[in-house]
This record gives C-alpha cells, sequence and structure tokens, in this order.
C-alpha cells in the first residue's frame, strides 16, 4: 500500500492585502486602516484555485510554475505558515489548519527568500547553529551535522560573517540550516536560486539520498532543468490553477509525442510554423534555439512517426543536419507545451 | 516540563545573540552611556530646581527619591510597554517571522529573548538612576519591605508588558506596520505621560486626570514604591481616588491592583497577538516576503 505523506482537497488561497499608502502614517492610518478591516474585493488576489495534492513517503515531488504561480503560497499552507481561504488537507496525518504547532515539529522547510533572516553580526556557522538549537537540535548532533555538510558541499567561509557572503554563499548556508534540522518531511522552496552549477549538483545528489532514506521532499522551482534530474512527479501550476499534474510524460496531453534536439546550419523563421501547420511539431515555439558558433541547436517535439517528414522540410531547404538525437520527455517540454498550446492560445 | 526548559534555553540562546550584537556596535556603547549620564543629569537638576516648592506628602520630604522612583517606572515602563511592538516588527522586516513560527518557540519566545537587547539598553538606567541620585543629588531610600517592593516591580513589569503585547498585536491586528502605533502612543505618549505621576504625585492633577490615572498600572505601582523606599513617607494615608474610597490599607490595595492589572493586560495581550498571528496566517501577512 502507497503510504501517502501530503494530501490536499481543493486548495484555494486568496489574499487580501492592505493598500499601505505612502502618505498615511499616523492616525491617518490608524482610521483608514480601522476602515479597511472589511473585505475589499477589489484588492483580492487569487493566488491558488482548487489545487489537489497528494505526495508518497521517500518521493521526491515537483510544484513547478513561473513567477507567481503560487508555489510558495502552497508550501506554507503545507508547512502551517499560511491557511488556505478554502479546502483541506493532511500533513502525515495532520490538519494544515488545526494541527499547525504539531506539523511543524516534523518538517523544515528552506526558502530563497530565507537568507534574508540570516544574523548579519553572526558568522555563516552561528547562524546555522543557532537556527538548530532553536528547532531543539542538540548541540554536538548540529555541530556534528554542520560539519558533514560543509565538507560535501566544499564551505570554507564558514568563519566569514553574512555581509562578507555573495547571494549563492548566503542561499547554500540557509540550504544547510534547513537540511541540518534533518526532520521527515522536506521543503525546498526555489532552493537552486544564485547556487553555481557545482552547488546544484550537489544539492541534487543529496536530495536524491535524503528521499532513498524515505524523507519526503517537496521541491519547487521555476527552473526545471533542475528538477529534471530526479524524474518527480509534479504539479504544474500557471497563476494559481493545475495545468498539469503527473510524470513528465503523462503531463502531455496526447501520447507519441517525442522531443527530438537537432543541430542545424541554420533554423529560418518560418521552418517552425511550417512544422506546426503540417502537424510534423506539436509546438508553435521552438523548445530550445540555441545559437553556437554558428550551429543551430533546437529541440522540438515531434509527433511519433514524423521524423522522416521533419527530416525531408529540412533537406528540402538545403540546411545541414549535424546531428539528430531522440531524447525524453522533460518537464520543460511539458510545461512549454502546456502553456503555448493551452493557455496562451 | 522539557517544553518549558526548551522555552528557557532559546531565550538564553536569544539573548546571548543579542549581546553579540549589542557588543558589536561599540560607537553606540559609548552613545549610550553618554546619553544615560546627559539624560538623568537633566532630570535631576530640573526636579533640584523645582524640588525646594513641592509639597509631595504624604511620600515623605525628599523630593530627588521620589523623582528616582518615578523616572525607574519610566524606564521600566518604556521598554516593557514599548519594546513588544519594535521587536515583533524587527522580526517581521528581518524576515524572521517564518523561521520562528517554523520552530518549537512558543509565540512569544522570541519577542521575550529580543528583547533582552533592552534589558541591556534600558534597565541599568535604573541603577544608574539611584546610583546618581544617591551619589550627586541626595537621594536615600529605605528598604523596610524589600519583598514587597521587588513584588511590586515584578507586577509592574508584567503589567507594563502586557499592555506592550497590545500594542504589539496591532501590528498584525490592524496592519500597523509603518508610522507611529497607536496603543503605544495613546498610553505611553499620553495618559501615562499626563497621569502616571513619575515626577509629581498625582493628587496635585484635575480630577478627571485622578481618575484616568487609576487605569494605569504605574500609578500603583509608584504610590506603593514610594510609600515603601522614600525615608518619612507614610502608609497608611490615603492618596489615590481609589484608597479614599475603599477601606483597605493603601499597599494592600496598590498590590490588588496590580494583581488585577498584570493578569488582566497579560492575558489580553497574549490574547490579541495570537489572534493577530492568526489573523495574518490567513491575510498572508506573516512575512515581509511573501
Amino acid at each position: 500500500m502507497i503510504d501517502k505523506v501530503i494530501n490536499v482537497k481543493d486548495i484555494s488561497k486568496v489574499f487580501n492585502p492592505f493598500p499601505l499608502r505612502k502618505k498615511e502614517r499616523g492616525p491617518g492610518l490608524w482610521v483608514a486602516n480601522l476602515v479597511r478591516l472589511r473585505r475589499i474585493k477589489e484588492n483580492e488576489i487569487v493566488a491558488l484555485r482548487e489545487v489537489d495534492l497528494s505526495v508518497s513517503r521517500g518521493e521526491i515531488f515537483a510544484i513547478i510554475g513561473p513567477n507567481g504561480a503560487g508555489k510558495t503560497t502552497l508550501i506554507k499552507i503545507l508547512s502551517g505558515l499560511l491557511y488556505p481561504t478554502k479546502g483541506s488537507g493532511t500533513v502525515a496525518g495532520l490538519d494544515i489548519i488545526h494541527d499547525h504547532e504539531e506539523l511543524k515539529s516534523i518538517i523544515s522547510f528552506v526558502s530563497a527568500s530565507f537568507w534574508m533572516g540570516l544574523e548579519w553580526q553572526f558568522t555563516a556557522y552561528e547562524n546555522i547553529l543557532q537556527y538548530a538549537t532553536m528547532l531543539g537540535v542538540p548541540e554536538d548532533t548540529a555541530k556534528k551535522r554542520i560539519r558533514e555538510y560543509g565538507e560535501f558541499f566544499h564551505i570554507d567561509y564558514f568563519d566569514k560573517k553574512v555581509p562578507a557572503l555573495s547571494a549563492g554563499m548566503r542561499q547554500i548556508i540557509s540550504v544547510i540550516r534547513g537540511l541540518v534540522v534533518d526532520r521527515p518531511i522536506l521543503y525546498l522552496d526555489e532552493p537552486f536560486v544564485s547556487l553555481d552549477l557545482e552547488k546544484r549538483m550537489a544539492l541534487s545528489k543529496i536530495v536524491k539520498a535524503l528521499a532513498s532514506k524515505g524523507k519526503t521532499i517537496l521541491i519547487s522551482s521555476h527552473e526545471f532543468t533542475d528538477l529534471d534530474v530526479f524524474h518527480p512527479r509534479s504539479l504544474m501550476l500557471y497563476k494559481g490553477k493545475t495545468i498539469g499534474y503527473g510524470f513528465a510524460e503523462e503531463l502531455l496531453p496526447e501520447k507519441g509525442i517525442i522531443p527530438y534536439s537537432l543541430r542545424l546550419s541554420e533554423f529560418p523563421a518560418d521552418l517552425e510554423s511550417v512544422l506546426f501547420k503540417s502537424g510534423v511539431i506539436v509546438c508553435k515555439v521552438p523548445k530550445e534555439l540555441i545559437v553556437l558558433d554558428r550551429v543551430f541547436n533546437v529541440r522540438l517535439l515531434l509527433k511519433s512517426g514524423r521524423v522522416n517528414d521533419l527530416i525531408s522540410e529540412i533537406l528540402k531547404r538545403k540546411i545541414k543536419i549535424l546531428d539528430i538525437k531522440k531524447e525524453s520527455i522533460s518537464l520543460k517540454d511539458a510545461y512549454l507545451y502546456k502553456v503555448n498550446n493551452e493557455i496562451l492560445d | 516540563m522539557k517544553y518549558l526548559i526548551n522555552q528557557v534555553r532559546s531565550v538564553i540562546a536569544f539573548s546571548k545573540r543579542e549581546y553579540i550584537i549589542w557588543t558589536s556596535y561599540k560607537v553606540n556603547i559609548v552613545t549610550w552611556i553618554l546619553d544615560v549620564f546627559i539624560n538623568s543629569t537633566l532630570f535631576f537638576m530640573l526636579s533640584l530646581l523645582m524640588g525646594k516648592n513641592t509639597n509631595i506628602a504624604p511620600y515623605g520630604s525628599n523630593y530627588v527619591s521620589f523623582v528616582v522612583l518615578g523616572l525607574s517606572a519610566y524606564y521600566i515602563s518604556y521598554t516593557n510597554l514599548g519594546d513588544p511592538y519594535d521587536r515583533v516588527a524587527r522580526i517581521y522586516w528581518n524576515g524572521t517571522m517564518d523561521l520562528y513560527l517554523l520552530s518549537p518557540l512558543s509565540l512569544i519566545t522570541p519577542i521575550i529573548g529580543i528583547m533582552y537587547r533592552s534589558v541591556l539598553d534600558d534597565y541599568p538606567r535604573v541603577l544608574l538612576a539611584f546610583l546618581f541620585g544617591w551619589l550627586f543629588f541626595g537621594a536615600h531610600f529605605t528598604f523596610y519591605q524589600p519583598v514587597t517592593i521587588i513584588l511590586v516591580v515584578i507586577l509592574l513589569g508584567i503589567s507594563t508588558f502586557g499592555i506592550g503585547m497590545i500594542s504589539a498585536s496591532s501590528f498584525f491586528l490592524l496592519n500597523l506596520k509603518v508610522g507611529t502605533e497607536p496603543i503605544k502612543f495613546i498610553f505611553q505618549d499620553i495618559i501615562i505621560a499626563l497621569a502616571a505621576g513619575y515626577f509629581y504625585p498625582i493628587s496635585i492633577l484635575p480630577y478627571s486626570l485622578q481618575i484616568l490615572s487609576l487605569t494605569l498600572p504605574h500609578t500603583y505601582a509608584l504610590d506603593a514604591l514610594r510609600r515603601l523606599m522614600v525615608p518619612g513617607a507614610n502608609v497608611t494615608v490615603p492618596v489615590l481616588p481609589l484608597q479614599k474610597v475603599l477601606n483597605i490599607r493603601p499597599i494592600s490595595l496598590d498590590l490588588i491592583m496590580l494583581t488585577v492589572m498584570s493578569f488582566l493586560f497579560i492575558y489580553l495581550g497574549f490574547f490579541l497577538y495570537i489572534k493577530g498571528i492568526e489573523k495574518a496566517r490567513r491575510n498572508g501577512t506573516l512575512t515581509r516576503w511573501q
């Protein structure tokens, strides 16, 4: 039997922010805010609309979507930091609204914005240790874990104070701060932001290792390439709505779509629309078009059995095909297909 | 029990952090000492000027002692009443509210822990006020009932902290994140400044302000402290309107009122603050960066 750790149903979140007007201070602001205590419809921001989600124990699950899609809002709801406006859910059997006090003892949350919570007068090491002890990790255990993660991520700046750290360094310190706590459920909200390639790969390795030990990991990002290494099930959000749910290959609406990467001597602007109109490719925009040393690297989503049509169309235009390779469907393929063919159409 | 120990450990950890932060601003320490010295001297100069003609009976006859106690209550009140809002604001603007709420700490623990900064910053002023008053300006004090004195100080601390928490709750309840906060402004800057009787006995105030002063813990704390600590003070003559109406010993009445206010304000403060956090969880205004 599959052990579902996270289960949410019909989650919606509507924010009703107070507009802060710069001119209002003191008594003017008190009166204005008292008047605004009632809900004002026009201020409302719908961050999530009827989202369903279920994640199994030991699973790496991805929440993907562009900026403002509702990824962070969803994770905060699953952490008990925000209450949903509508809907219900449980995390490890605990109700996300009523049991938020118990919930916080089983989750660890790393956010891209948490580096702002680092104490600037402290060293990187002191920051992690302070947080770990605050969360009840015994000091000796915390020190051991900090040393281990420091070695793993090749951190040689533990003794530096926060202002001396770059954005990427602060981010990895925030990540280690979340990992040191060692809880059964780990939420990673945009963890790859500002990280260099080496740190991204190291973080991916850690995430896989933790999942293999049975930890449930929810990871959000708008950088899909970082997530493909996990081949995760995912929830695809767009303006708060679910536009896809499942593995990358399940997210495409029809079967028999195969991504191909090609290296071409040129890529005329009209080629793509011709291929799309004739039904060879299923997406209107090139998946990736990178020009490097006058070579056009293109990734296209083809309908099954139409490779020969693609090749003949290219050759007809006297374009050299330097390489053609069949690929597996990535999250990015699925996302771009959804957004360009279903949402923006 | 384990939960309580963890809260205390966290308060100590926060305090250590605040100490490190505080001492990292070395120039600030020098300016702070200068500030305490100049402010205290200024108050004592004024008290010396006015003191000779001031009738402070039944609180003895030493006006400097009378003012030292007023200043001490002012410092304690200033920290406990004004600090919770400022600390909540700091947690909010620094983006650490999420981190604290995800920790096993109670909602109040981080605020108390971070207030250690104020303990460093403001409470030594009380000791300095006593020291300056005694060394340079002829203040004398009696300590006949030390337990009652300590109890009054603790109750004053708790009740003003309660008002401080009511003030802090407005940060989320009324979404007052910029400008002046109304509860602190109304209590600290208007009612307390006018009617607390830091520098004069409240019996010289118009009757309406005397009645207003009955809503303040300061009134009862100062009445008790002055009766107990100013040499020659009378412990039986009623001064406050309530003492004149009720047939209870003035100091006993002061203690009863301080106890009632401590429970009332602390309960209200925590209740409203928790409601404020709940509201922020619903509205999504817990952190600056949502």
